[in-house]
């Protein structure tokens, strides 16, 4: 049931998506050809992007085309853009895979430490350091890491130089950098949501009867805190992975990485409107993706929700 | 002579608790003494703010974060409590304590399962699962939990309220505690179940012979389990003594207005409350002027009817007159806020006609009835918390009614006089009053709009009992001086005695018996009444007649067809399951509705019959 | 009293109600302290900048503090420090603006979402759901490429992204309001929606949408100066932190205020708004992250 729904948003997202590119005003053919637009140029640029069809129709292709992986053609390179996302999906893909297995990982275990020691010292430390990472804009950690550990202790490129289609090995050095900046921002918002949630746990009336029950700490911890405190924790991190595909487009572009988000503003910037719906296309499906598995997580943990109530 | 044989097994010397508000040290106990033998049950009553719930954590050496101990110790079984260091202490805890919680379903971790939850305290069995898996099973039969064997694979959201307290039990007795203790234990559970759960625990402490320290505010329950009895009010022990002894003749003043303001069953009348020393007889009204008539009501709550249930309510016929007080008496289940519900317009009806002073139709919901109508019938709630906005003034809520229905001459400062309340309370936010002046509040509310009908939603249920009567004696003037017909719903017996002029009981959805209280309190009862009564825990009776209790698991469900009440009913017959049982007429205002003959629904009323200390 | 009279009621107790709260908690002093700061600054610019921002000098390019420029200058000579108190005034207005209308619509919804339940309910959130999905700055790339920059098309793309997020927050709240026996004594006495709404369930969930705001704010602020920072907000020559940020952080290592400066004062506004959030919740007593899950 929550798929046929999730599937029905992610369509919904692509109406709204595709009706917003469509209320373009003026003439997008001549728009795009800007100088060069002769009323051949232009006729013939209408032809080729289907704008004299009526927009359902063009939305049905669309969506046609895209179940056969057809994307349509970039208005800029003239290539697939199936294949040029694609491309700079996998590069992005990487960035994401080493900023979520670390920053989740790292931010989990920060956020419980800072709950099961509330207020005291390393509370207010890594309290105060999530405060502070999620107040600061990504461009500017990527900035401040950048003079740290380019500029005055030369360690990684502050810049990619590969392009689209370099290969793993190659973007391997230059993904740091980028990684850290966006793990900055990522763990903050789950360390504080870990936390808030081991409170809320730790509080409980089941947490005090175990330690009554006089359990060891360790058992306590690991068996009745966090099985309950996981599954809030797990919604946030799904935001979070979300917000990554966005945050991503800032911080790629500092480093010039080639992945999705500097396509993203190249697209933006030449108004190439096949790419940049793909690319909003895709991110609302992965949203509506991680929320999912999230929900499944949570699905997994809770036992209220595994065995319905059922008489004895 | 052996000084370890007169060593009490608890000693609580000169205990004061404090916690720090504002830079004030406030106290929540102050100098407590308490000695209490091996094999003993000390019973601990106190009304809320009395500190109760605060010793029965001493005695794990659990305090709130906030709280911490400004004079003297607590000993158990030998260890000063708070002196223990962290390791000894958990080491005193698997040993020598354990706690039975107020509410065992919170206290149960939701993620694991009920064997692991008895098995992680099996410390003398470590590493064998064998073991602990036998020892958890004994355990759960010990505490006569059903199906045994499958619980232990089970969650605890997968059983009921009482089922979840009995393994509360369980994991308290499984570590072999020599003190056990228990706080509240029976709250917020059935009477039939707290009756059940009650004998439970009785039975333990004879074979086991563990010494219990029961905390409670039902001075029923701790007459009815308890060899001692502490007093606490407002922090401090007011009277110790055996418990006999202390409820006969109890010698601080506390204590004696404690007892006075407990409502009897076999007492008509509103018990003495703070300000009045005197029982209040309560009159009904001379005439016979109905205000709600209700018949054949059905209401369905089911999407789909399902086979082998029928609808949650169904063919409910009741009147109400002006003046009267009805009191609709039914356990959690029972449909009683259902019904309740559908007169005020807040829930749609199937079948049946609900009228209003005989000729008004109150069948439609609030959105189609006209002013007058909404007017006329206005709703009381149980709990106080969340029956008042808290953003809003005591006066802004009072005037609310008045001004939406344009009631002539009426202010919020008179409808407080009304309830007793200074005017200066006009002000006030209900976060500012106690349980019973919100209470007030709430019954001024529904005054001032002027109505015919009342419809009173467990009013008194949450309120301590020294509270309880005033607010009995607010509904009895209010219905007397206005006119006002009240349906007064409740689960308790003894406050149908004190205020009901009539008695409407209801069993799943079903009507089971009508009639005066005089007549419903009499030999002959509907089965089901009888069972009530029987469970009913009454000051100084005689506690060897209650009932075992196996049959105390209310089906989820009423049945599609025959008497709701058949699953359980010990003079059940085949036709009980399929003919829907017909009206007994005993007098001209008792019926019953049952298979049985007249004369098998009689029988010793042990309420009535027993000799009792006379207080 | 009329609904309006009702709201002007509450409005006029919620006030010193909090200002006690802000003054309860250091965290909120310090939060609202650094806010007022920036705003004053922001409003005072003209009168304290020692320099016009936007004016060239071509003699004094990228210069060290000195005591004619105490923060130096950029790479076409202009006051660093001057266009540091200028650069906030066009995040501050549209953010504030935004985030105002935002939370205004979101909460409007949200009531009437989780008020009538059912089938309206549904499709609402369903809908929003489907805006939620798409990362905010997609999707305000998206309406920029459509409609262009200026300021009002921003702040509308800024509305129509964060409304959704808005509404889930305070739909959550306003779904713990509505069970209570107040409401249903409400109901029972016939009132409508719009008069339980703003009568009973506004003045109790009045402090999450404070908190609301004060978190949404700093949201807002954060992408508004992405968005300059990617070239797509605030246009050159206009004094903007973001833009400040992407045009001199190639000259970190010569003249690193021109890059510093602005992030400081982005740094503290946003520490600001996120403190006073955090402070306001817990005097007020909300627990936001509960409510973040519905």
């Amino acid at each position: 049931m929550r798929a046929a729904w999730s599937i029905f948003t992610v369509l919904l997202s692509t109406v709204l998506v595709f009706t917003a590119i469509q209320s373009l005003p003026g003439d997008t053919a001549s728009r795009i050809l800007g100088q060069n637009a002769t009323p051949e140029a232009v006729a013939t640029v209408r032809l080729q992007l289907g704008l004299d069809e009526p927009a359902l129709s063009r939305f049905l292709s669309w969506l046609g085309g895209a179940a056969h992986g057809d994307f349509g053609t970039s208005l800029v390179s003239g290539r697939s853009v199936g294949e040029e996302v694609g491309g700079a999906l996998v590069n992005t893909l990487l960035l994401a895979s080493i900023t979520i297995a670390i920053g989740v990982t790292i931010a989990l275990v920060l956020g419980m430490v800072s709950g099961l020691m509330r207020d005291k010292k390393p509370d207010v430390i890594i309290s105060t350091l999530a405060l502070i990472g999620m107040s600061i804009p990504e461009f500017v950690v990527a900035t401040l890491l950048v003079l740290v550990f380019s500029i005055y202790i030369p360690l990684f490129p502050a810049v990619v130089l590969a392009g689209q289609e370099a290969t793993i090995a190659e973007l391997l050095p230059s993904v740091w950098l980028p990684a850290a900046a966006l793990i900055c921002v990522l763990s903050a918002y789950v360390i504080r949501m870990m936390r808030t949630s081991v409170i809320d746990v730790a509080e409980s009336e089941y947490v005090r009867t175990a330690v009554l029950k006089g359990n060891s700490t360790a058992r306590i911890v690991f068996k009745h805190v966090l099985p309950s405190a996981m599954p809030p924790t797990l919604n946030v991190i799904a935001m979070n992975i979300a917000w990554l595909i966005g945050g991503v487009v800032v911080v790629e572009s500092i480093f010039n990485y080639p992945g999705i988000g500097t396509l993203m503003i190249r697209s933006v910037q030449t108004q190439d409107l096949p790419t940049i719906l793909l690319i909003t296309v895709l991110s609302a499906f992965t949203f509506v993706i991680c929320n999912l598995l999230a929900d499944l997580g949570a699905f997994m943990l809770n036992p209220r929700l595994r065995y319905p109530r059922s008489a004895v | 002579m052996n000084n370890a044989e007169t060593a009490p097994v608890v000693h609580i010397d000169d205990l004061s608790v404090s916690y720090l508000a504002g830079g004030r040290q406030v106290d929540v106990l102050k100098n407590v003494t308490l000695r209490v033998q091996s094999g003993h049950i000390l019973g601990v009553v106190g009304e809320s703010g009395s500190g109760k719930s605060t010793l029965a954590g001493t005695l794990l050496g659990s305090l709130r974060s906030t709280s911490f101990i400004s004079n003297g110790s607590v000993t158990v079984a030998g260890h000063d409590v708070f002196a223990l260091d962290p390791k000894a202490l958990r080491q005193f805890r698997i040993e020598h304590v354990a706690l039975v919680p107020q509410n065992a379903g919170n206290a149960l971790t939701p993620t694991m399962k009920i064997g692991e939850q008895i098995s992680e305290v099996l410390h003398s069995r470590k590493g064998d699962k064998k073991a602990q898996r036998a020892r958890a099973l004994e355990l759960l039969e010990l505490v006569r939990l059903p199906n045994p064997a499958a619980a232990l694979d089970r969650y605890p959201h997968q059983f009921s309220g009482g089922q979840q307290q009995r393994i509360g039990i369980a994991v308290a007795l499984a570590s072999d505690p020599t003190v056990l203790v228990l706080d509240e234990p029976t709250t917020g559970l059935d009477v039939v179940t707290q009756t059940a759960v009650l004998g439970l625990l009785g039975d333990l402490q004879q074979t086991l012979k563990v010494s219990m320290i029961m905390v409670s505010h039902d001075l029923g329950v701790i007459d009815r389990m308890c060899t001692h009895v502490a007093v606490l009010h407002d922090g401090e022990l007011v009277e110790f003594g055996p418990t006999r002894e202390v409820l006969a003749s109890p010698v601080h003043e506390y204590t004696r207005g404690l007892i006075s303001s407990v409502p009897r069953i076999d007492r008509p009348g509103i018990p003495p409350a703070a300000e009045h020393d005197t029982l209040v007889q309560r009159m009904p009204p001379a005439q016979s002027v109905p205000v709600l008539t209700v018949t054949d009501l059905t209401i369905d709550y089911r999407r789909k009817p399902t086979p082998g249930s029928g609808p949650t309510v169904q063919g409910v016929n009741l009147t109400v007159n002006a003046g009267e007080v009805v009191a609709l008496v039914g356990e959690s289940g029972s449909g009683k806020s259902t019904i309740a519900n559908a007169i005020a317009g807040l829930q749609k009806i199937e079948r049946g006609s609900i009228t209003l002073n005989g000729g008004d139709d109150l069948s439609s919901t609030v959105a189609k009835r006209s002013k007058p109508l909404r007017q006329a019938v206005q709703l009381i709630f149980q709990n106080a918390d969340t029956s008042l906005n808290p953003r809003k003034s005591v006066g802004a809520a009072i005037q609310r009614p008045i001004s939406l229905f344009g009631i002539e001459g009426a202010t919020a400062q008179r409808a407080l006089t009304e309830v007793h309340l200074p005017e200066s309370y006009s002000e006030r936010l209900p976060g500012q009053l106690s349980g019973g002046q919100r209470q007030r509040v709430g019954i001024a509310r529904a005054i001032a709009a002027a109505p015919s009908l009342v419809l009173a939603d467990e009013i008194v249920s949450a309120l301590d009992v020294s509270v309880q009567s005033s607010i009995l004696r607010l509904v009895d003037d209010m219905s007397r001086d206005k006119d006002i017909g009240f349906l007064f719903i409740t689960h308790d017996l003894a406050v149908v005695r004190a205020i009901a002029d009539r008695v409407v009981v209801l069993y799943l959805g079903r009507i089971v018996e009508e009639g005066s209280v005089a007549e419903v309190f009499s030999e002959h009862s509907h089965p089901y009444t009888r069972l009530l009564l029987e469970c009913v825990i009454e000051l100084g009776g005689d506690h060897s007649t209650a009932p075992d209790g196996a049959a105390d698991e209310i089906p989820s469900a009423p049945p599609e067809a025959g008497c709701a009440f058949a699953s359980r009913c010990p003079i059940v017959r085949d036709v009980c399951r399929t003919e829907t049982p017909p009206t007994i007429q005993v007098s001209p205002s008792h019926s019953i509705e049952c298979h049985a003959h007249p004369s098998e629904l009689g029988g010793a009323s042990a309420i009535l019959h027993d000799q009792r200390i006379q207080l | 009293m009329t609904v309006a009279e009702a709201s002007v009621q509450t409005r006029s107790r919620a006030f010193p109600r909090l200002v006690r709260s802000i003054a309860r908690s250091p965290t909120a002093c310090v939060g609202f302290g650094l806010i007022f700061l920036h705003v004053l600054l922001a409003l005072a610019a003209p009168l304290l900048s020692p320099y016009d921002p936007i004016a060239n000098d071509a003699m004094a390019t990228l210069s060290n503090p000195t005591g004619a420029h105490p923060l130096g200058t950029d790479a076409l000579g202009r006051d660093i420090l001057s266009r540091t108190l200028y650069g906030g005034q066009y995040a501050l207005v549209v953010s504030l603006v935004a985030t105002t209308l935002a939370v205004l619509l979101g909460s409007i919804i949200a009531g009437i979402a989780a008020f009538k339940g059912g089938i309206v309910d549904d499709v609402i959130t369903r809908v929003l759901d489907s805006v939620l999905a798409v990362p905010a700055i997609l999707a305000l790339l998206v309406v920029i490429t459509i409609f262009g920059s200026g300021p009002q098309i921003i702040i509308l793309a800024v509305v129509i992204v964060f409304t959704g997020g808005v509404t889930r927050i305070v739909r959550a709240a306003v779904m713990d309001v509505l069970p209570n026996d107040y409401i249903t004594a409400a109901r029972a006495r016939g009132e409508g929606m719009f008069s339980i709404l703003v009568r009973e369930v506004f003045p109790n969930v009045l402090d999450i949408i404070l908190v609301e705001f004060a978190m949404r704010a700093s949201w807002v602020m954060l992408l508004i100066s992405s968005l300059s920072f990617l070239g797509f907000g605030a246009n050159p020559p206009t004094p903007d932190w973001g833009l400040m940020v992407a045009e001199n952080r190639n000259l970190l290592s010569i003249a690193p205020w021109a890059t510093l400066a602005p992030i400081v004062a982005l740094a503290t506004l946003i520490v600001g708004l996120n403190l006073a959030a955090d402070g306001l919740s817990k005097s007020l007593g909300v627990d936001r992250m509960k409510d973040v899950l519905g």
